[in-house]
Protein backbone atom coordinates (compact mmCIF):
# COMPACT_ATOMS: atom_id res chain seq x y z
CA UNK A 1 0.00 0.00 0.00
CA UNK A 2 1.07 3.69 -0.42
CA UNK A 3 1.73 5.66 2.31
CA UNK A 4 -1.23 7.79 2.95
CA UNK A 5 -2.59 8.91 6.55
CA UNK A 6 -5.89 8.82 4.67
CA UNK A 7 -7.94 6.01 3.50
CA UNK A 8 -8.99 6.03 -0.26
CA UNK A 9 -12.83 6.46 0.89
CA UNK A 10 -11.78 9.37 3.39
CA UNK A 11 -9.50 11.05 0.07
CA UNK A 12 -13.07 10.46 -1.84
CA UNK A 13 -15.25 12.11 1.05
CA UNK A 14 -12.60 15.12 1.28
CA UNK A 15 -12.41 15.92 -2.61
CA UNK A 16 -16.32 15.43 -3.12
CA UNK A 17 -16.73 17.85 0.31
CA UNK A 18 -14.52 20.47 -1.42
CA UNK A 19 -16.00 20.50 -4.46
CA UNK A 20 -19.54 20.83 -3.41
CA UNK A 21 -18.72 24.04 -1.33
CA UNK A 22 -17.53 25.70 -4.28
CA UNK A 23 -20.01 24.15 -7.00
CA UNK A 24 -22.64 21.99 -5.75
CA UNK A 25 -23.80 21.41 -9.44
CA UNK A 26 -20.77 20.04 -10.55
CA UNK A 27 -20.38 17.78 -7.34
CA UNK A 28 -23.62 16.26 -8.05
CA UNK A 29 -23.06 15.16 -11.52
CA UNK A 30 -19.70 13.81 -10.65
CA UNK A 31 -21.39 11.70 -7.83
CA UNK A 32 -23.81 10.58 -10.21
CA UNK A 33 -21.05 9.32 -12.89
CA UNK A 34 -19.49 7.98 -9.72
CA UNK A 35 -22.72 6.04 -8.42
CA UNK A 36 -23.28 4.73 -11.79
CA UNK A 37 -20.84 1.59 -11.33
CA UNK A 38 -18.81 -0.36 -13.79
CA UNK A 39 -19.50 -3.58 -15.94
CA UNK A 40 -17.67 -5.86 -15.13
CA UNK A 41 -17.20 -9.81 -16.51
CA UNK A 42 -18.06 -12.78 -13.74
CA UNK A 43 -17.40 -16.29 -14.78
CA UNK A 44 -19.67 -18.89 -13.47
CA UNK A 45 -19.05 -22.63 -13.07
CA UNK A 46 -21.59 -25.18 -14.80
CA UNK A 47 -21.82 -28.40 -13.38
CA UNK A 48 -18.39 -30.09 -11.69
CA UNK A 49 -16.72 -31.12 -15.51
CA UNK A 50 -13.82 -28.92 -16.43
CA UNK A 51 -14.36 -25.65 -18.73
CA UNK A 52 -18.37 -26.25 -18.08
CA UNK A 53 -18.14 -22.03 -17.00
CA UNK A 54 -19.67 -19.19 -18.70
CA UNK A 55 -19.59 -15.42 -17.89
CA UNK A 56 -21.85 -12.43 -17.70
CA UNK A 57 -21.82 -9.06 -17.11
CA UNK A 58 -22.36 -8.07 -14.16
CA UNK A 59 -22.41 -3.91 -12.90
CA UNK A 60 -21.28 -3.39 -9.99
CA UNK A 61 -20.29 0.05 -7.86
CA UNK A 62 -16.41 1.22 -8.31
CA UNK A 63 -14.52 1.01 -5.49
CA UNK A 64 -13.38 4.14 -3.75
CA UNK A 65 -10.13 4.02 -5.21
CA UNK A 66 -11.99 3.73 -8.58
CA UNK A 67 -14.66 6.57 -8.07
CA UNK A 68 -11.13 8.63 -7.10
CA UNK A 69 -9.86 7.56 -10.57
CA UNK A 70 -13.55 8.78 -11.95
CA UNK A 71 -13.44 12.08 -10.43
CA UNK A 72 -10.24 12.90 -11.51
CA UNK A 73 -10.75 12.26 -15.13
CA UNK A 74 -13.99 14.00 -14.87
CA UNK A 75 -11.83 16.69 -13.47
CA UNK A 76 -9.37 16.52 -16.53
CA UNK A 77 -12.30 17.04 -19.25
CA UNK A 78 -13.61 20.25 -17.71
CA UNK A 79 -10.33 21.82 -16.55
CA UNK A 80 -7.85 20.37 -19.06
CA UNK A 81 -9.61 19.10 -22.18
CA UNK A 82 -12.21 21.73 -22.59
CA UNK A 83 -9.42 24.46 -22.97
CA UNK A 84 -7.45 22.16 -24.81
CA UNK A 85 -10.74 22.36 -27.42
CA UNK A 86 -10.67 25.73 -27.85
CA UNK A 87 -6.98 26.54 -28.37
CA UNK A 88 -7.27 23.57 -30.96
CA UNK A 89 -9.93 25.02 -32.97
CA UNK A 90 -8.63 28.65 -32.57
CA UNK A 91 -5.29 27.07 -34.51
CA UNK A 92 -7.38 25.31 -37.16
CA UNK A 93 -9.04 28.11 -38.06
CA UNK A 94 -6.48 30.48 -37.62
CA UNK A 95 -4.89 28.70 -40.60
CA UNK A 96 -7.63 29.27 -42.90
CA UNK A 97 -8.50 32.48 -44.77
CA UNK A 98 -11.72 34.49 -44.82
CA UNK A 99 -13.91 35.12 -47.93
CA UNK A 100 -15.86 38.53 -48.01
CA UNK A 101 -19.65 38.58 -48.86
CA UNK A 102 -20.11 35.75 -51.48
CA UNK A 103 -21.86 36.97 -54.90
CA UNK A 104 -24.63 34.72 -56.65
CA UNK A 105 -23.37 32.34 -58.36
CA UNK A 106 -25.70 31.15 -61.18
CA UNK A 107 -26.19 27.12 -61.16
CA UNK A 108 -25.14 26.34 -64.73
CA UNK A 109 -21.46 28.04 -63.32
CA UNK A 110 -18.87 25.54 -62.29
CA UNK A 111 -17.79 26.29 -59.15
CA UNK A 112 -14.00 26.68 -59.97
CA UNK A 113 -15.06 29.10 -62.53
CA UNK A 114 -16.87 31.79 -59.83
CA UNK A 115 -13.87 33.87 -58.93
CA UNK A 116 -15.72 36.05 -57.37
CA UNK A 117 -14.27 38.63 -54.21
CA UNK A 118 -10.54 37.35 -53.05
CA UNK A 119 -10.39 36.03 -49.76
CA UNK A 120 -9.42 38.58 -46.97
CA UNK A 121 -5.87 38.20 -46.00
CA UNK A 122 -6.43 36.30 -42.84
CA UNK A 123 -4.24 33.21 -43.12
CA UNK A 124 -2.28 32.90 -39.88
CA UNK A 125 -4.04 34.93 -38.11
CA UNK A 126 -6.41 34.57 -34.90
CA UNK A 127 -9.83 34.50 -35.73
CA UNK A 128 -12.90 35.73 -33.54
CA UNK A 129 -15.24 32.64 -32.46
CA UNK A 130 -18.21 32.69 -30.93
CA UNK A 131 -20.77 30.38 -30.09
CA UNK A 132 -24.84 30.93 -30.44
CA UNK A 133 -26.08 31.50 -26.63
CA UNK A 134 -29.54 32.78 -27.98
CA UNK A 135 -30.55 30.66 -30.63
CA UNK A 136 -32.94 31.90 -33.21
CA UNK A 137 -36.08 29.88 -32.11
CA UNK A 138 -35.18 30.83 -28.62
CA UNK A 139 -38.35 33.70 -27.02
CA UNK A 140 -36.78 33.62 -23.14
CA UNK A 141 -34.45 36.69 -22.77
CA UNK A 142 -30.56 34.95 -21.63
CA UNK A 143 -28.27 36.87 -20.25
CA UNK A 144 -25.56 36.54 -22.47
CA UNK A 145 -26.30 36.40 -26.40
CA UNK A 146 -23.53 35.23 -27.64
CA UNK A 147 -19.99 33.57 -25.97
CA UNK A 148 -16.67 33.99 -27.40
CA UNK A 149 -14.46 31.24 -27.23
CA UNK A 150 -10.84 32.80 -26.30
CA UNK A 151 -8.07 30.92 -26.48
CA UNK A 152 -5.83 30.42 -22.81
CA UNK A 153 -2.15 30.62 -22.20
CA UNK A 154 -0.94 27.33 -22.75
CA UNK A 155 0.89 27.78 -19.58
CA UNK A 156 -2.28 27.55 -17.50
CA UNK A 157 -3.21 24.36 -18.95
CA UNK A 158 -0.19 22.29 -18.43
CA UNK A 159 -0.05 23.79 -14.81
CA UNK A 160 -3.46 22.58 -14.13
CA UNK A 161 -2.37 19.33 -15.74
CA UNK A 162 0.22 18.88 -13.34
CA UNK A 163 -2.11 19.51 -10.77
CA UNK A 164 -4.54 16.96 -11.70
CA UNK A 165 -0.73 14.61 -11.71
CA UNK A 166 -0.45 15.50 -8.16
CA UNK A 167 -3.58 15.02 -7.32
CA UNK A 168 -3.38 11.36 -8.61
CA UNK A 169 -0.29 10.17 -6.76
CA UNK A 170 -1.92 11.39 -3.46
CA UNK A 171 -4.81 8.92 -4.26
CA UNK A 172 -2.96 6.29 -5.56
CA UNK A 173 -3.15 3.77 -3.19
CA UNK A 174 -2.14 0.74 -4.96
CA UNK A 175 1.66 -0.84 -4.72
CA UNK B 1 3.69 9.88 4.11
CA UNK B 2 1.53 12.25 2.28
CA UNK B 3 -1.24 13.77 5.37
CA UNK B 4 -4.48 15.03 4.55
CA UNK B 5 -3.12 18.23 4.75
CA UNK B 6 -1.45 17.73 1.65
CA UNK B 7 -4.08 16.08 -0.31
CA UNK B 8 -6.54 19.25 1.00
CA UNK B 9 -3.97 21.40 -0.67
CA UNK B 10 -3.79 19.63 -3.76
CA UNK B 11 -7.25 19.54 -4.47
CA UNK B 12 -7.53 23.43 -3.65
CA UNK B 13 -4.63 24.10 -6.08
CA UNK B 14 -6.92 22.39 -8.60
CA UNK B 15 -10.23 23.67 -7.89
CA UNK B 16 -9.17 27.07 -6.98
CA UNK B 17 -6.81 27.29 -10.47
CA UNK B 18 -8.25 29.96 -13.05
CA UNK B 19 -8.85 26.98 -14.94
CA UNK B 20 -10.66 25.13 -12.61
CA UNK B 21 -13.83 25.79 -11.09
CA UNK B 22 -14.04 29.29 -12.48
CA UNK B 23 -13.74 28.35 -16.05
CA UNK B 24 -16.39 25.46 -15.65
CA UNK B 25 -19.19 27.64 -14.79
CA UNK B 26 -17.79 29.67 -17.55
CA UNK B 27 -17.98 27.07 -20.31
CA UNK B 28 -20.34 25.18 -19.28
CA UNK B 29 -23.44 26.64 -21.00
CA UNK B 30 -21.42 26.02 -24.27
CA UNK B 31 -19.87 22.54 -23.29
CA UNK B 32 -21.01 20.86 -26.21
CA UNK B 33 -20.77 22.87 -28.89
CA UNK B 34 -16.93 23.93 -27.66
CA UNK B 35 -16.01 19.92 -28.44
CA UNK B 36 -18.50 20.19 -31.77
CA UNK B 37 -16.14 23.57 -32.52
CA UNK B 38 -13.14 21.45 -31.88
CA UNK B 39 -13.84 18.38 -34.66
CA UNK B 40 -14.96 21.44 -36.88
CA UNK B 41 -11.67 22.24 -36.76
CA UNK B 42 -9.90 18.56 -37.06
CA UNK B 43 -11.84 18.67 -40.42
CA UNK B 44 -10.07 22.26 -41.61
CA UNK B 45 -7.14 20.37 -40.74
CA UNK B 46 -7.66 17.01 -42.92
CA UNK B 47 -8.57 19.43 -45.74
CA UNK B 48 -5.50 21.63 -44.82
CA UNK B 49 -3.23 18.57 -44.97
CA UNK B 50 -4.25 17.68 -48.88
CA UNK B 51 -2.80 20.97 -49.41
CA UNK B 52 -6.18 23.26 -49.90
CA UNK B 53 -6.27 26.20 -47.45
CA UNK B 54 -10.34 26.34 -46.33
CA UNK B 55 -12.01 29.83 -46.76
CA UNK B 56 -14.34 30.39 -43.97
CA UNK B 57 -17.28 32.01 -44.73
CA UNK B 58 -20.96 33.22 -43.45
CA UNK B 59 -24.55 32.88 -44.58
CA UNK B 60 -24.79 36.73 -44.33
CA UNK B 61 -21.32 38.34 -45.47
CA UNK B 62 -17.84 37.90 -44.04
CA UNK B 63 -17.80 35.93 -40.73
CA UNK B 64 -15.94 38.54 -38.27
CA UNK B 65 -16.57 37.04 -35.89
CA UNK B 66 -17.15 33.14 -36.96
CA UNK B 67 -20.58 31.83 -35.31
CA UNK B 68 -21.53 28.45 -34.44
CA UNK B 69 -25.41 27.74 -33.77
CA UNK B 70 -26.41 27.17 -30.15
CA UNK B 71 -28.81 24.76 -31.54
CA UNK B 72 -29.54 23.05 -34.74
CA UNK B 73 -30.41 25.02 -38.01
CA UNK B 74 -31.52 25.58 -41.37
CA UNK B 75 -28.76 25.75 -43.64
CA UNK B 76 -30.24 29.02 -45.34
CA UNK B 77 -31.04 30.76 -41.69
CA UNK B 78 -30.13 34.18 -41.77
CA UNK B 79 -30.99 34.62 -37.77
CA UNK B 80 -27.64 35.15 -37.60
CA UNK B 81 -24.42 35.50 -39.59
CA UNK B 82 -23.75 31.69 -39.10
CA UNK B 83 -20.36 30.42 -40.60
CA UNK B 84 -19.42 27.59 -42.51
CA UNK B 85 -16.28 26.48 -44.39
CA UNK B 86 -15.71 25.93 -48.37
CA UNK B 87 -12.91 24.10 -50.31
CA UNK B 88 -12.25 22.49 -54.03
CA UNK B 89 -10.06 19.43 -54.50
CA UNK B 90 -9.65 18.65 -57.80
CA UNK B 91 -12.47 20.89 -58.88
CA UNK B 92 -14.76 19.04 -56.59
CA UNK B 93 -16.53 21.91 -54.03
CA UNK B 94 -17.16 20.89 -50.83
CA UNK B 95 -18.52 23.01 -47.42
CA UNK B 96 -17.96 21.55 -43.58
CA UNK B 97 -21.28 23.01 -42.06
CA UNK B 98 -21.83 22.63 -37.64
CA UNK B 99 -25.19 22.06 -36.77
CA UNK B 100 -27.02 21.92 -39.58
CA UNK B 101 -30.38 20.07 -40.81
CA UNK B 102 -30.69 17.43 -43.32
CA UNK B 103 -33.41 15.64 -44.90
CA UNK B 104 -32.95 11.94 -44.50
CA UNK B 105 -34.14 9.19 -47.02
CA UNK B 106 -37.42 8.87 -45.01
CA UNK B 107 -38.04 12.41 -45.51
CA UNK B 108 -37.21 13.41 -41.51
CA UNK B 109 -34.73 15.98 -40.94
CA UNK B 110 -31.33 15.47 -38.87
CA UNK B 111 -28.80 17.15 -37.34
CA UNK B 112 -25.67 16.87 -37.49
CA UNK B 113 -22.77 17.96 -35.72
CA UNK B 114 -20.52 18.50 -37.80
CA UNK B 115 -20.77 17.49 -41.60
CA UNK B 116 -18.47 18.04 -45.20
CA UNK B 117 -20.86 17.97 -47.94
CA UNK B 118 -21.56 18.99 -51.70
CA UNK B 119 -21.42 22.96 -52.08
CA UNK B 120 -24.27 22.58 -55.28
CA UNK B 121 -26.20 21.25 -53.00
CA UNK B 122 -25.69 23.88 -50.24
CA UNK B 123 -25.74 26.50 -52.18
CA UNK B 124 -29.00 25.83 -53.42
CA UNK B 125 -30.65 25.29 -50.80
CA UNK B 126 -29.14 28.91 -49.40
CA UNK B 127 -30.55 30.77 -53.11
CA UNK B 128 -33.86 28.45 -52.76
CA UNK B 129 -34.35 28.28 -48.86
CA UNK B 130 -34.71 24.06 -47.98
CA UNK B 131 -33.28 21.39 -45.79
CA UNK B 132 -30.32 19.81 -47.92
CA UNK B 133 -31.15 16.62 -48.74
CA UNK B 134 -29.04 13.33 -47.59
CA UNK B 135 -27.56 12.84 -51.00
CA UNK B 136 -25.53 15.61 -50.44
CA UNK B 137 -23.79 14.10 -47.28
CA UNK B 138 -20.17 13.22 -47.54
CA UNK B 139 -19.50 12.77 -43.93
CA UNK B 140 -21.55 13.48 -41.10
CA UNK B 141 -20.32 12.92 -37.08
CA UNK B 142 -21.92 13.42 -33.85
CA UNK B 143 -20.27 15.00 -31.66
CA UNK B 144 -20.43 14.03 -27.63
CA UNK B 145 -18.40 15.82 -25.01
CA UNK B 146 -19.08 13.59 -21.47
CA UNK B 147 -17.25 14.19 -18.67
CA UNK B 148 -18.18 10.05 -17.59
CA UNK B 149 -19.01 7.34 -19.49
CA UNK B 150 -21.17 7.34 -22.62
CA UNK B 151 -24.76 6.68 -22.16
CA UNK B 152 -25.71 3.85 -24.67
CA UNK B 153 -28.93 5.53 -26.20
CA UNK B 154 -26.42 7.63 -27.65
CA UNK B 155 -25.04 5.26 -29.90
CA UNK B 156 -28.22 3.67 -30.96
CA UNK B 157 -30.05 7.09 -31.77
CA UNK B 158 -26.82 7.80 -34.47
CA UNK B 159 -27.05 4.42 -35.79
CA UNK B 160 -30.61 5.03 -36.28
CA UNK B 161 -30.15 8.62 -37.92
CA UNK B 162 -27.24 7.16 -40.30
CA UNK B 163 -29.67 4.62 -41.45
CA UNK B 164 -32.06 7.31 -42.58
CA UNK B 165 -29.16 9.07 -44.56
CA UNK B 166 -28.83 7.35 -47.49
CA UNK B 167 -26.14 5.59 -49.80
CA UNK B 168 -24.03 8.52 -50.65
CA UNK B 169 -22.66 9.16 -46.93
CA UNK B 170 -18.80 7.65 -47.59
CA UNK B 171 -18.06 8.43 -43.89
CA UNK B 172 -19.97 9.11 -40.78
CA UNK B 173 -18.18 8.78 -36.74
CA UNK B 174 -19.38 8.97 -33.71
CA UNK B 175 -16.77 12.11 -31.65
CA UNK B 176 -16.19 11.35 -27.83
CA UNK B 177 -13.73 12.52 -25.58
CA UNK B 178 -14.95 9.52 -23.75
CA UNK B 179 -15.30 6.13 -24.69
CA UNK B 180 -17.71 3.53 -23.75
CA UNK B 181 -16.83 -0.54 -24.54
CA UNK B 182 -20.08 -2.15 -25.15
CA UNK B 183 -20.57 1.35 -27.52
CA UNK B 184 -17.56 0.40 -29.85
CA UNK B 185 -18.58 -3.34 -30.09
CA UNK B 186 -21.92 -2.18 -31.71
CA UNK B 187 -20.00 0.24 -34.20
CA UNK B 188 -18.65 -2.73 -35.29
CA UNK B 189 -20.89 -4.04 -38.18
CA UNK B 190 -20.31 -2.24 -41.53
CA UNK B 191 -22.15 0.51 -42.42
CA UNK B 192 -22.08 1.71 -38.89
CA UNK B 193 -20.47 4.89 -37.34
CA UNK B 194 -16.67 4.90 -36.90
CA UNK B 195 -16.17 4.99 -33.39
CA UNK B 196 -14.05 8.20 -32.79
CA UNK B 197 -13.71 7.35 -29.02
CA UNK B 198 -11.28 9.54 -26.59
CA UNK B 199 -10.76 11.85 -29.68
CA UNK B 200 -9.35 14.73 -27.86
CA UNK B 201 -6.06 17.03 -27.91
CA UNK B 202 -4.81 14.78 -24.84
CA UNK B 203 -4.44 11.74 -27.66
CA UNK B 204 -3.00 12.82 -30.87
CA UNK B 205 -2.47 9.63 -32.53
CA UNK B 206 -6.67 9.24 -32.19
CA UNK B 207 -6.57 12.69 -33.79
CA UNK B 208 -4.27 11.24 -36.65
CA UNK B 209 -7.16 8.79 -37.15
CA UNK B 210 -9.75 10.94 -37.56
CA UNK B 211 -8.21 13.66 -39.95
CA UNK B 212 -6.64 10.39 -41.78
CA UNK B 213 -9.69 9.13 -42.54
CA UNK B 214 -11.57 12.39 -43.71
CA UNK B 215 -8.00 12.98 -45.93
CA UNK B 216 -8.34 9.41 -47.90
CA UNK B 217 -11.89 9.58 -48.51
CA UNK B 218 -11.50 12.85 -49.92
CA UNK B 219 -8.69 11.66 -52.08
CA UNK B 220 -10.29 8.97 -53.58
CA UNK B 221 -13.14 10.69 -54.08
CA UNK B 222 -11.92 13.43 -56.17
CA UNK B 223 -9.28 11.28 -57.50
CA UNK B 224 -9.37 11.82 -61.36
Amino acid sequence: MAVNEYTAQQAFEVLMNHLRKRDGQLATHIQAVVDAGKDVDETQQVGTRRKRSRSYRRTVPYSYQEALEVALDAFQAYFVEQPLFIDSCAKNMAATEVGNARSFRARWQPAEEHNDEPAIESMGKRKRIEIELRTETQISEPNQEMFELREIDVSQIEKQRDNIAQLKNLVDFEV
Amino acid sequence: MATLNDLETAIDNLLDHPLGIGQYQLVRPVEEKAYEAYVFGLCLRAVRELGTTPILRGISGTPVPFIFRGAPGQIHSVARNYGYAEFTINGEAFEIHAGVEFRGASGMTHELDVCIMRKDEAEKCRQQPDDPSSASLVAGYECKFYAGNLQKGLGRAFVGLIDDMGTNLRLSGFCSNSVHPQLREYFRPQRRPHPHFRLTPLDSSNEDIFVNQIKGELKKMTAA
